[in-house]
């Protein structure tokens, strides 16, 4: 009846564009790096909660921002780059101001929404592939983040935030370096 | 009512009793022994591996097919253990960032000099230190796993397969390595007791042999 929109890390047959963009994220192994640092940080700090909200926005921008004629594509050494900061954020726990918190999280959303182009399709295709996007990226947050803060603050959980974290630095330092080789 | 039955429960450990503090050394001893079972379990081959599935199995098991790679990642985790926290943790965080630093160098074509004995020499030097149960300063110790982490790293970055997928790649490798870590500080936790801690200072004396095995070449690398 109607064809499947092709996006960046390919769709599933027989999920419409809603469910294929709710699913989108978890189809890109560097997204869901990134994803999971931020929700490691989201939860080892309560306050940047309500940072999600910000990440929501800068996903929106980042979203929109995939319709303008012409667009690069994101390389792929951004997100590596994204994902082994929080990673180090993660691991290191060091104080992070509000602003900064913002920042991190907005900029986060923006890329992971401009990494997500879809091919050229009609408006009403691509508005419901990127609604579905939008919504998978904050669901898949809220429940890494959440999940994360139900955590009990045990030392020994602590212990494994910040050895999760070196790991997620560790796997995007050596991505970003066969990314920078061209074996991908 | 409800706030109280949703209250998490206090975590004990698999080898601490329920009523006591003391842990059980014999739980700990039957864990040791059954991961040291689960290391020769042949793997299951049912599906032709491919893809991301070949990529990870690829990264995940690369640590396992060098000796002096594996005692060296199990070195860092008894030592660990042995400084206490916050060695204990601090030590398995710096060597997966800086190995893969030093992976990068390798996947890049960087050259690092004297690879093979600075391998070679991880393992005589964090042998040695688990083995006289020496306690420097932690800054010095992360500064010295460090520096073999980079040597480690370099070593698989130019070792990697053409064919890698790279992302699962990635993953599988920094995995494996953390567990071999992980597996140290497990072994590591014997020191709690007088005999463990012969144990422990005992395997640093192994680990220790081998290093200078390799860095005679006595054993090949």
């Amino acid at each position: 009846m109607s064809s499947l929109l092709p996006i960046a890390h390919g769709s599933i047959d027989g999920l419409g564009d809603v469910w294929n963009g709710v699913l989108h994220p978890l189809r890109s192994p560097a997204q869901c790096l990134v994803l999971l640092g931020l929700g490691l940080l989201a939860g080892q700090r309560f306050r940047f909660r309500a940072q999600i909200l910000w990440f929501l926005t800068g996903a929106f921008g980042g979203l929109l921002q995939t319709q303008i004629p012409n667009l690069p594509e994101l390389p792929i050494s951004a997100l590596c780059l994204l994902s082994a900061s929080l990673g180090a954020a993660v691991a290191l726990r060091k104080p992070i101001s509000k602003p900064t918190g913002i920042l991190i999280f907005a900029t986060a959303g923006w890329i992971l929404g401009w990494d997500s182009i879809p091919e050229p399709a009609p408006v009403f295709k691509i508005a419901k592939l990127l609604v579905g996007i939008w919504v998978g990226l904050g669901l898949i947050l809220s429940n890494l983040a959440n999940y994360a803060a139900l955590c009990p603050r045990k030392a020994w959980c602590k212990i494994a935030f910040r050895i999760l974290g070196s790991w997620i630095t560790a796997i995007s330092f050596l991505y970003l370096a066969f990314s920078l080789r061209g074996k991908i | 009512m409800i706030t109280a039955r949703l209250r998490p429960l206090p975590f004990t450990p698999f080898c601490r009793s329920k009523n006591s503090e003391a842990i059980k050394p014999a739980a700990c001893i039957s864990l040791l022994i059954l991961l040291f079972f689960l290391l020769g379990v042949a793997p299951a081959e049912a599906h032709s591996d491919s893809g991301s599935a070949s990529g990870f199995i690829s990264g995940f098991s690369h640590p396992f097919f060098g000796v002096d790679h594996i005692v060296a990642m199990v070195a860092v985790g008894l030592w660990g253990a042995f400084l206490g926290t916050p060695a204990l943790w601090i030590l398995p965080v710096v060597f997966p960032m800086v190995m893969s630093f030093g992976g990068a160098l390798g996947v890049l074509g960087v050259p690092v000099p004297w690879i093979e004995t600075g391998i070679a020499l991880s393992g005589v030097v964090l042998g040695l230190m688990v083995l006289a149960a020496s306690r420097p300063p932690l800054w010095s110790a992360a500064l010295i796993v460090g520096i073999f982490a980079i040597f480690h790293g370099h070593a698989h970055g130019t070792e990697l397969p053409e064919s890698a997928t790279p992302l699962p790649y990635s993953m599988g490798f920094v995995l494996s390595t953390g567990l071999l870590h992980l597996a140290g500080i497990a072994f590591g936790m014997l020191v709690q007791w007088p005999w463990g801690r012969i144990l422990v200072r005992a395997a640093g004396g192994v680990i220790a042999c081998i290093g200078a095995g390799f860095l005679f070449h006595l054993l090949p690398l």
